[in-house]
């Protein structure tokens, strides 16, 4: 992880999908997010590839 | 091609035969039928799975295989042994369950459509990244672990498990978006 606070909230884009997050940090990348159309993006992807993980592993598939 | 089959060792027993015919099978194609159907499915240990049950396959068929044409004789082999890797992919993936065909559109993988080449997708795409990735998936994902419970099981601090979720996640999409390897 690294001190640059837009880097800081998108490394936490993978814990925040699976709502892994503690409240006051996913508060933070929320705030973030609000502002921040890359990161928007970055979520969406994020989001869609743990989607395709989750149905992977739901199918019976191994990791 | 029937009638030479009789002519492989004729004067054993039909038990000595099978066997024969079987050990030189393993002997001269074994080893390429095993590589291909590992690579076709990344997993080592369900390969040797497959081409054990090609080869009770050719046991059924002893009568109509020739294993002295060596090169028809191999391409039966993967050939059988490619139908028994994607039957035993579509008994896993069996289980009915929503497809999650807009994500894999999303992420921009090839065939979204088709819910055994996009698990075969992940599948192979998952291989291609580095173990403290995949462990960090394996733990959240497949084992069904908070965070915190994979920081723990993995001896990392859970700051470390948050990061590389993503970086494992970011590198899985950029694996996935890749053109398909030919099988």
């Amino acid at each position: 992880m690294t001190d640059d606070p837009v880097h800081r909230e998108r490394n936490l884009l993978g814990a925040y999908v699976l709502g892994q997050l503690d409240p006051d940090e996913a508060d933070l990348v929320a705030a973030h997010l609000a502002g921040c159309v890359t990161c928007q993006q970055e979520r969406e992807t994020v989001l869609a590839t743990s989607e395709l993980l989750k149905w992977y592993v739901d199918k019976g598939g191994d990791i | 091609m029937y009638a030479t089959a009789q002519s492989y060792a004729p004067n054993t027993t039909a038990t000595t035969r099978a066997s024969d015919f079987i050990r030189d099978l393993i002997a001269a194609h074994g080893q390429s039928v095993l590589t291909s159907v590992t690579r076709m499915m990344q997993d080592r240990a369900l390969a040797e799975d497959v081409l054990q049950e090609t080869l009770v396959r050719a046991w059924h068929n002893i009568d109509n295989l020739d294993p002295t044409r060596e090169f028809a004789m191999r391409g039966w082999l993967l050939r059988v042994a490619r139908n028994v890797a994607v039957d035993k992919f579509r008994a896993r993936m069996a289980r009915p369950a929503e497809v999650a065909e807009s994500a894999a559109k999303a992420v921009g993988i090839p065939d979204p459509a088709d819910a055994l080449l996009r698990a075969l997708h992940v599948r192979a795409a998952l291989a291609t990244l580095s173990e403290a990735h995949r462990a960090v998936l394996r733990e959240c994902y497949f084992n069904g672990c908070t965070v915190t419970e994979a920081a723990q099981i993995l001896g990392i601090p859970v700051g470390t498990v948050k990061s590389r979720l993503f970086s494992a996640l970011r590198n899985l999409r950029d694996q996935l978006a890749e053109p398909a390897e030919a099988a």
